[in-house]
Formats: C-alpha cells, sequence, structure tokens
C-alpha cells in the first residue's frame, strides 16, 4: 500500500491528511492531528484552583472555553451552584472569545474557498489579496478581531488566555464605565457583523454548493437549554440519523460517547455512529434560534445549502449575531455590577467532576477525578469537539477522494478540494492532541 | 524591497498567533511584508530563504529539530515568538514531554515573550523587526511597575502558603503585596512588560512573561532561598515550572 501524506493548511494547529492508494486507487484518506501535548496528564497532579488557568492553553483561539468549562467541572465535584452575576460574566466572556474565533476562521480560512468554489475566483488567494477583494468585509472583519479582544481584555483581564474566570466565581464585576466601553464593542460588533452577513449572503447565497460538500446522514450532537440554543447551559441533545431527536445527562456520556485508542470519538446511539458538532450540529438540534432577524436570514437558504458543509461559516454568523444580541441585553442587567458570595470550595460531594459547554467547534467536556481531601487531581479526560468530528472527517474525505481520482486521476486537484472539505470542518488541531498517532508521523518536505 | 517574511508554529496553542491577527496593524502588516510562509492563512507548504522568521511553540521531537535547523539555514533572522517559543512554556509542566525553547537548538536573534505577548510589546517588535532594528523590551521586573509596591515594607521575611488569592470570595481585595500576604507571586522574577494586568484583578504572577534572563536555574535558586514554603507548597512546584523549567 502506497500513502501519500499532505500538510494541512489554513486551519488551527498542525494537521495531515493521509492519502492511502491501493491498485492505483484510493482506499482510504485519514485526517491526523500532528503534536502530542497531552493535557490529560499534564493536569494530574496539580491543585484544583490552578487547573482552569492552565487549562486555557490548551488553545488559544477557544481558551475562554476550556478555562469555563474546568470551572464547572470543579464546581460540579463540589455541588456549588455559581451566582447569576457570575453566569452573566461567564456568557458575556465567551461571546468575546465566540467573536474572534468564528471570524478569525471565516476570513482568514474559508472566504478565499467559498470564492473559489462559488464564485470561480482563483485558487490560493494570498492574504494580502483577500483583505483587497472587499475592503467593506475586510474592515469589519477586523473590527470584528479588535472589538473581541478588547471584549475578552476588560472580562478576561487578558485578550488571550483569561484570568478571571474562578471556581465558583468570577475575578472581576465592571465598572460602569466598562459596562459603557462593553456595550459600545457589543454594538459595534452587531453593527459590522450584520454588514458583513449581508455581503455574504449576497455574494453567495444564490450559488448552490457542489454535493461533494453535503454532510450526508450524521448524528447531531450540541447543548439545548429547554429547546433553545445556548452555549452555556442545558442538557445535551442529539438528533439521530433518523430525525428523532433524545437528549441525555452530561453525568451519563460515557454510555453515549466512545473512544478508543485513538482520538476519535463516536457516538453509541443505536450502533456506532459518526457524529456532527458545531455550528451545523448546533443549528439542526434546536427547532429554530429563537431570533427573528436571523430567521429571516436563513431564509434565504435552500435544502441544498442547508445540508452543505459550506453553510456552517452563515452558521456561525447567525450565532455571533445571537450571542452578540444576548450579551447586548445583559450588559443591562443589574446583576452584573453586583458580585454575590458563593458557598466555600472546602468539602468535596464527590470525587468526580463532569463539565460541559458549547465551545466555539462544538460540545467540550472536561471530567475531573480529585484526590480526597487534598483538592489535587488525579485524573483529567477531556472530550474535544474537532476530536468528535474526526469520523465523519474522514468518512466525507474518502468518499469524495475516491470518486474524484478514479473519475479524473487528478492528484493535485483532489489533494486542494479534501483541504477545503476539512477546512469547511473549522478543526481546532491544538485542543485535540491529546492522543499519540498510530501512523508514523513524517513531516512532508 | 518588502521584507520577506515568514511565520511557523511547533508545538502551541496558536494563542500567538491568535494575538498576531488581533494586532491593530496587522492590517498594515499583510501589506509591508513579502509574506512567503504562514500556514494559518495561507497554503505555501514549502520553506524558503526569507529575512525573518517567527516561531511560536516549544520543540517536543527530533522531527521539529531538523526543521528549526532547516529553517535557520534559510533565514536571516529567527525571533522565538511567545513564551513556548523562548522558554518553553506551559509544556514544562508535564511529567511525560518535554518542552523546549528553540534556543536550545538553533541560535536566535531575538525574542518577543509572554504568553501571549502583550499587544503592545508585540506591535512595536514587529515594527522594530520591520525596520531592521533590534526588538526592544522592558528590562526590569515586574515589581518595578506594580501598583502594590508602593506601601511594601522593607526586609519582611517572605512566608508563602498560599498559590492564589481567593479575593473573589471577599467584599474586598486588600491593596498589598502578595508575598506579604503570603500569597506566592513570581513578580521578582518575571519581566515586566504586561501592565500588571493580573495583580491590577488581584491575582498574582504567574510568571508568564519569563524570566529577564535566559538562566532561569539561578534565578529560581536565588528566588527560593528567600521563600519560607510552607510544607504542602515545598512538594508542589508546579507554579515554577509554568513556563519555563529550570535545570535542577
Amino acid at each position: 500500500m502506497n500513502v501519500e501524506i499532505d500538510l494541512c493548511t489554513r486551519v488551527e494547529g498542525q494537521g495531515r491528511i493521509y492519502y492511502s492508494f491501493q491498485n492505483g486507487q484510493i482506499s482510504s484518506v485519514n485526517f491526523e492531528v500532528y503534536g502530542f501535548r497531552n493535557f490529560e496528564n499534564l493536569l494530574v497532579n496539580k491543585k484544583l484552583i490552578e487547573v482552569p488557568r492552565i487549562t486555557s492553553r490548551i488553545c488559544g483561539l477557544c481558551h475562554v472555553a476550556q478555562s469555563i468549562v474546568s470551572c464547572k467541572a470543579i464546581e460540579n465535584m463540589f455541588n456549588i451552584t455559581p451566582s447569576k452575576h457570575t453566569v452573566l460574566l461567564r456568557r458575556l466572556l465567551m461571546t468575546g472569545d465566540y467573536i474572534k474565533s468564528h471570524i478569525a476562521h471565516i476570513f482568514f480560512q474559508t472566504f478565499s474557498d467559498l470564492l473559489y468554489i462559488l464564485r470561480e475566483e482563483k485558487k490560493n488567494i494570498a492574504p494580502n489579496e483577500i483583505i483587497k477583494y472587499d475592503p467593506e468585509i475586510t474592515s469589519h472583519a477586523f473590527n470584528l478581531i479588535k472589538y473581541s479582544s478588547a471584549i475578552v481584555n476588560i472580562l478576561g483581564g487578558r485578550f488571550i488566555h483569561p484570568v478571571t474566570p474562578a471556581i465558583g466565581g468570577f475575578y472581576y464585576t465592571p465598572s460602569k464605565r466598562n459596562i459603557e466601553s462593553l456595550k459600545k464593542y457589543f454594538a459595534e460588533s452587531f453593527n459590522s457583523l450584520k454588514i458583513i452577513i449581508k455581503k455574504f449572503i449576497d455574494l453567495f447565497h444564490k450559488i448552490s454548493p457542489p454535493d461533494e460538500f453535503s454532510f450526508g446522514n450524521p448524528v447531531f450532537m450540541g447543548l439545548n437549554n429547554d429547546s433553545y440554543f445556548d452555549i452555556y447551559e442545558g442538557i445535551i441533545r442529539i438528533k439521530d440519523n433518523d430525525g428523532i431527536l433524545s437528549y441525555f445527562d452530561v453525568n451519563k456520556y460515557t454510555d453515549y460517547l466512545k473512544r478508543e485508542d485513538r482520538a476519535e470519538i463516536y457516538i453509541n446511539f443505536n450502533g456506532q455512529k459518526e457524529l456532527f458538532v458545531g455550528p451545523i450540529g448546533r443549528y439542526n438540534i434546536v427547532e429554530n434560534y429563537g431570533n427573528g432577524i436571523v430567521d429571516n436570514y436563513l431564509d434565504y437558504f435552500n435544502k441544498t445549502w442547508k445540508s452543505s458543509l459550506l453553510f456552517s461559516n452563515f452558521l456561525a454568523l447567525f450565532e455571533l449575531l445571537i450571542l452578540i444580541d444576548q450579551g447586548i441585553s445583559i450588559l443591562n442587567d443589574q446583576k452584573l455590577t453586583r458580585p454575590e458570595p458563593t458557598n466555600s470550595t472546602n468539602i468535596i460531594k464527590k470525587r468526580e467532576g463532569i463539565g460541559v459547554l458549547e465551545a466555539p467547534r462544538g460540545l467540550l467536556i472536561h471530567d475531573y477525578k480529585v484526590n480526597e481531601n487534598k483538592n489535587i487531581l488525579d485524573k483529567a479526560r477531556l472530550f474535544i469537539p474537532t476530536e468528535m468530528n474526526i469520523p465523519l472527517i474522514n468518512k466525507i474525505l474518502t468518499r469524495y477522494c475516491k470518486n474524484f481520482y478514479s473519475t479524473t486521476q487528478d492528484l493535485d486537484r483532489m489533494k486542494y478540494n479534501a483541504q477545503i472539505i476539512l477546512r469547511s470542518f473549522d478543526p481546532c488541531i491544538s485542543c485535540a492532541t491529546h492522543f499519540v498517532n498510530k501512523i508514523d508521523c513524517k513531516r512532508c518536505e | 524591497m518588502k521584507p520577506k517574511f515568514s511565520i511557523i508554529s511547533l508545538t502551541s496553542c496558536s494563542g500567538c498567533i491568535s494575538a498576531l491577527i488581533s494586532l491593530d496593524i496587522f492590517e498594515d502588516f499583510l501589506e509591508k511584508v513579502d509574506l512567503l510562509y504562514f500556514p494559518f492563512i495561507m497554503d505555501e507548504k514549502r520553506i524558503e530563504e526569507c529575512d525573518i522568521f517567527l516561531i511560536e511553540g516549544c520543540v517536543i521531537d527530533d522531527e521539529q529539530i531538523k526543521l528549526l535547523k532547516q529553517i535557520r539555514r534559510k533565514a536571516r533572522k529567527v525571533v522565538a515568538f511567545g513564551t513556548c517559543a523562548a522558554f518553553g512554556g506551559i509544556l514544562n509542566l508535564s511529567e511525560d514531554i518535554n518542552g523546549e525553547p528553540i534556543s536550545n537548538y538553533i541560535e536566535i536573534d531575538g525574542i518577543i515573550p509572554g504568553c501571549p505577548p502583550p499587544l503592545k510589546i508585540l506591535g512595536n517588535s514587529l515594527i522594530n523587526l520591520l525596520e531592521n532594528k533590534k526588538i526592544v523590551l522592558p528590562e526590569k521586573n515586574l515589581c518595578y511597575d506594580c501598583p502594590l509596591k508602593e506601601n511594601i515594607q522593607k526586609n519582611f521575611e517572605i512566608s508563602i502558603d498560599e498559590l492564589m488569592d481567593e479575593g473573589y470570595k471577599t467584599e474586598k481585595v486588600i491593596p498589598k503585596c502578595f508575598l506579604e500576604k503570603n500569597i506566592l507571586c513570581l513578580g521578582p522574577i518575571t519581566r515586566a512588560g504586561c501592565d500588571c494586568s493580573c495583580i491590577k484583578l488581584g491575582i498574582p504572577c504567574e510568571g508568564c512573561m519569563g524570566p529577564l534572563k535566559q538562566d532561569y536555574t539561578s534565578i529560581i535558586i536565588n528566588f527560593l532561598s528567600l521563600l519560607n514554603l510552607s510544607d504542602d507548597l515545598r512538594k508542589y512546584k508546579s507554579i515554577f515550572f509554568r513556563f519555563s523549567k529550570p535545570n535542577l
């Protein structure tokens, strides 16, 4: 068997695509994360109070989600219910992080793919060309990234790797002046986002995305709060291949989510199946987003669009609009300026704690076990959204490459298009580096 | 002629890259340089001759060492971008992975420290690199800038029994040096430049800007000799390994 390796570009972190050939045809295509970081081991023997600061370093793009899910897992262990004040500040901070994560991906990583596939622009549009393509989109995308940094900086104390999320609380209460600044950044973000959405709809909605981007029939999974879209709390909802909705509590996650000796996570639900998490997963498990503006935007898209991987770009923008809209209301909540005491963290209620939330790229679970009395972590298990999407990524890549290569024998174009398919999943590779890959990794020159 | 620029990530969280794209001069930067290699936002997979190479992340395997040597041959200036590349970074907490700074393997022409580097330091460093000047960093420790140093006692005995202030649980944080409050703060052995953003929130310094000198071991030994650590913390030194590993 012959294997070709291709480095992934325009994604977060370092990944590789392995193309296996047999008898001159593609037999399988596998996406592999590269760079073993093993945070599960790194967290062992650490004091709980240090853990949220350490876990933020799992990822430079979803650092807020990693840090807050740590707090939630530890709170679960101590049976702490954080105050309204804390929850509101966490939600705002997460929104700040979502903005940069989604916009950076769409603008720097996939915008040129959309132009290439749907508008027949050339391949490999360089960053200095992309910023000239539509100066209005560019200036609003840069504004959003700046507002995002400013929001996280105010609420998190630092613009990346925040220090304010704490177990059972939040190390910060905004002053009136800070709230005014935040209101300005949220309002400006809302406006910039609406302009980008309008431009993107005009550019792309009339052109149907090609079939190879159809995501097929996976199991969708996401957090669901009283049937609404929610990134911070709720129960886990799944939509099976036949469209039937089910729920499970995060404390039962090991009954459903299965991982063997590799990074990949499958769902065990009427058999082992591929999962889809992230914007498309979240969209498919809610009845509607409950936001009138977004409902109107959704009407622009036909069924082909809504079953295409490329739709995740639009859904990511819509999610931001909902979150920013909710953020604007939160900023008017008086509870934001009034910290409330939380109950003590001295008594461990149970030795295991599980936290869940929606990171920008999908459902994120941290599961910790603690050393009795000592407040020291004994074991950590991290379930990362990208790891949940890997089986579906591999299935779609293999299906596409087999067909394309057998009909065209055009290796270069196949590889280029496979990268576009992978990119549309917005993999977060730094997050997903817990397992050593079986395939011996050799950097291709 | 525009300077030829390349940016690569080794083993990292991509936070420094995220900082780079957050800069208000980033759009300008894209216009002013001839960007040859930056896989986060472009497709080029080959490493070519260039003027400036920014390297993010630490070194964990032989493949990366080979790559570093290749980069050194091709680049006129190599800069360690962020605390992982400059000092090893967060993976120094790991018991099974050795995250090393790039300077363990190749000669470097400068560092831009921080986890991630503060925007002001990052922006100024890039401008200096573009103008072919040296990167200018604060050469003082964090205490020099610290807002809590005003009322500090002279020659107090430093007894440490806590890692972090749980200030958010109480009504008000007492504005007093953490070391005086028996809480560990790495300010004395950490480079200034972050505007003391954690300390201003009532959180002691964790040392993310890294030490002032590459010789972290002697700095740590000196610091530890001044500290009277509680029995609990004497056995728990993870904080000293958070961003840099002393060779003890």
